[in-house]
């Protein structure tokens, strides 16, 4: 075969099959009249093919003729291909555009209607007959008004439109009946359809279900109402000030004070109500707030009431702003604390009284204890020349005593009755003497100046204990020290505390068991709580509140002092603004804990 | 040099050349065709074809005949292999409206 009769052959064959593929597939793709017109094109071209195969095969020369004229025909045919497929995308564009038109005017989010001069509907979608639940028929061709709830009203004002007379445009309100006889709430906007000549033709309306929207209005109106009578009832001074310091929201606390009423105060400043240096002071505040940003918490500043009364409140005052964040004003709420302020005041007043009469108390019991102690010594001294004064009468009266008549009665006073009394007498001298001793002391505590500084305690209780070592030892008695934190406070008083406090604890151990003291501390909220704990005899639950009383003693037949070793301690704590307190059980022993401030 | 010309090749020429602006012109909505590619690759191939045998009469008689039947050739089997993705298999759905 001819290359050229191949090629033509491919030529038919292939037209061939691809007529064969287009009408097995003729439902797939493509719109009825243009698949006519390829079908055509693929004929041709068969033909074409058949017709140069006969021809450079050399069967005959009589189809060559035919065979122009079919070759002349495929491109012609070619251009109704190309025009009926244009022409079919052209169709199917504006299908689309139709339907997508459609669609849109069907599931637009908003209720559709068009009325026609008469105000009957002429045309509705989708949404506004779902919203209502009725059927196309059931709105078209009826007046619009019917389907509202106020007939009357909404057929004037569709009228009015109709004629010209009310420009429509503003969207309105109107409850609107449902399918069911149930109304909701819409929203209409009204536009004017006009012809070609100008004229009114209809309105074209979209309406929207605003029932949600009302929803969320009537509560919001319930919350302001809400907030409103809260606000109102509210015994504390609430109010709202734009930028320029004036009134916008005020409670009757506000108005009361002011002597007027909520709307009263409505766009006035203090600058209305209060003496201008008053007010000029609260505008300032309102204006820092303002142009800062800050919060004004807890002012206390002074105002005065309608009868002139000067009153103190405590007042808080933020930044009120927009949506965008704009500073549009304040918020401020303030209390009254007058009665407070009172308060305050008198208990400032009895504070510095009490501190007066303690300074004069403590100033009795210095000079009370000092001065007693020189009678005292005189006492002391002539009861020791008394006690001369019989010795030397014995002695003078010597053998001749003892053969008088009176001379045993004399005698017996002499040598028991007048040394017994004296001997009374210097002891209890001596106990008062010791006693006032204390007092003195005591009230020193009161008037020396601290020095507060930060100690080293693992030295200090060292050095305590080193004084102590011999009396320890005397009882057997060890005392351990564990690592101890430092403190504040003044270095000869708080040796103070610890050697009165550890003198106690070598003083009550037990005598059936070797005494063991341990000195140990914790670190707690920036105080150091140091433990003073021993092995000794305890102390009894109902003791345990008084031991630190003045002159109260535990065993004051047995043990020596004067009971006011404990007293000291507190006294000292106190001055530091520390803390002393004990636990014990009896039997067992006890831990002495004392609180001082930290480093 | 022999030239011949025939009235019906010029006649098919002049239009395929028109078919040609046509497609030219309106290239962009052609474009929505299914496999639009393929169709108008066989129109070209066509196209050429018809060139070429009006070309034959002037000059390379033998082979611009020869590439002329193998231009029918392959212009043939790309519109069959069009006709096999269009309607021969699923296509697009966005396209199968057309």
């Amino acid at each position: 075969m001819h290359p050229v009769a191949a090629f033509d052959l491919v030529t038919f064959l292939a037209s061939a099959v691809a007529l064969i593929v287009l009408l097995k597939g003729w439902k797939r793709a493509l719109e009825p009249r243009a698949k006519l017109v390829f079908a055509g094109l693929l004929l041709f071209t068969l033909s074409y093919g058949i017709l140069l195969l006969i021809e450079w095969s050399g069967i005959t020369k009589a189809l060559d003729r035919a065979e122009d004229i079919v070759g002349a025909l495929v491109p012609m045919w070619w251009a109704f291909v190309v025009y009926a497929f244009l022409a079919g995308i052209v169709e199917q564009q504006l299908l689309e555009r139709e339907s997508r038109f459609e669609d849109l005017f069907d599931k637009a989010p908003v209720g559709y209607h068009e009325l026609d001069t008469e105000g009957r509907i002429t045309r509705v979608n989708r949404t506004e007959l779902e919203m209502l639940g009725y059927q196309t028929e059931d709105m078209l061709g009826k007046h619009v008004w019917e389907f509202y709830f106020n007939k009357e009203i909404s057929k004037q004002a569709v009228i009015s439109k109709l004629a010209g007379t009310i420009p429509p445009g503003q969207a309105f309100e109107r409850t609107i009946k449902r399918v069911n006889g149930i109304g909701i709430p819409i929203l209409i906007q009204d536009r004017l359809l006009y012809d070609k000549e100008g004229h009114i033709r209809g309105i074209r309306s979209t309406i929207q279900n605003i029932s949600k929207r009302k929803q969320i209005e009537e509560m919001l109106a319930q919350e302001r109402k809400l907030l409103r009578t809260l606000i109102d009832n509210m015994p504390d001074n609430i109010f709202v000030k734009d930028t320029k310091s004036r009134f916008v929201v005020a409670n009757f606390a506000v108005a009361n004070l002011m002597g007027t009423t909520p709307e009263g105060l409505m766009g006035k400043s203090d600058f209305d109500f209060y003496p201008h240096e008053l007010a000029a002071k609260y505008y300032a505040d309102d204006q820092n707030v303002i142009q800062t940003g800050r919060l004004l918490f807890g002012q206390e500043e002074p105002a005065v009431d309608p009868e002139g009364n000067r009153k103190w409140y405590s007042t808080t005052k933020v930044c009120l702003r927009d949506s965008r964040g704009q500073v549009i004003g304040i918020v401020g709420i303030s209390r009254d604390i007058t009665a407070r302020k009172i308060a305050e005041k008198d208990r400032e007043r009895l504070m510095k009284t009490l501190a007066l009469k303690n300074e004069e108390l403590e100033s009795i019991l210095y000079v009370t204890s000092h001065d007693l102690r020189a009678p005292l010594v005189n006492i002391q001294g002539f009861s020791k020349e008394l006690s001369h004064c019989c010795d030397q009468i014995h002695s003078a009266l010597g053998d001749k005593i003892k053969t008088s008549d009176i001379g045993a009665e004399l005698l017996a006073v002499l040598n028991k009755d007048i040394p017994e009394a004296l001997g009374f007498i210097v002891t209890s001298a001596s106990k008062m003497d010791s006693l006032l001793s204390g007092l003195l002391r005591l009230s020193r505590l009161g008037q020396a100046a601290l020095n507060i500084e930060q100690l080293d305690m693992n030295a200090m209780l060292t050095d305590v204990t080193k004084s102590m070592e011999f009396q320890a030892k005397e009882i057997g008695a060890t005392v351990n020290i564990e690592s101890l934190p430092a403190c504040l406070g003044d270095a000869s008083q708080i040796n103070q505390i610890f050697s009165n406090i550890l003198d106690n604890a070598l003083k009550y151990l037990d005598e059936s068991r070797p005494g063991v003291i341990r000195i140990h501390a914790k670190t707690e909220n920036g105080h150091s709580i140091y433990c003073v704990e021993d092995n000794g005899t305890g102390i009894a639950p109902e003791h345990q509140n008084k031991i630190f009383e003045i002159f109260h003693r535990l065993e004051p037949d047995r043990k020596s002092g004067e009971g006011l070793g404990l007293t000291i301690v507190r006294r000292i704590i106190d001055r530091h603004n520390g803390k002393v307190w004990v636990e014990s059980e009896p039997g067992k022993g006890s831990k002495f804990f004392v609180s001082l401030p930290g480093v | 040099m022999n030239y011949e010309l025939f009235e019906n090749e010029v006649v098919m020429l002049l239009l395929g050349a028109s078919v040609l602006v046509f497609i030219l012109a309106n290239r962009q909505k052609l474009k929505q065709l299914p496999a639009s590619n393929i169709l108008l690759v066989a129109f070209y191939t066509m196209l050429v074809a018809w060139i070429l045998t009006v070309l034959e009469g002037f000059f390379y008689e033998w082979l611009l005949n020869f590439i002329e039947h193998l231009c029918h050739a392959i212009s043939s089997l790309f519109v069959a292999a069009w006709c096999w993705m269009v309607f021969g298999r699923k296509i697009p759905v966005e396209k199968e409206a057309l």
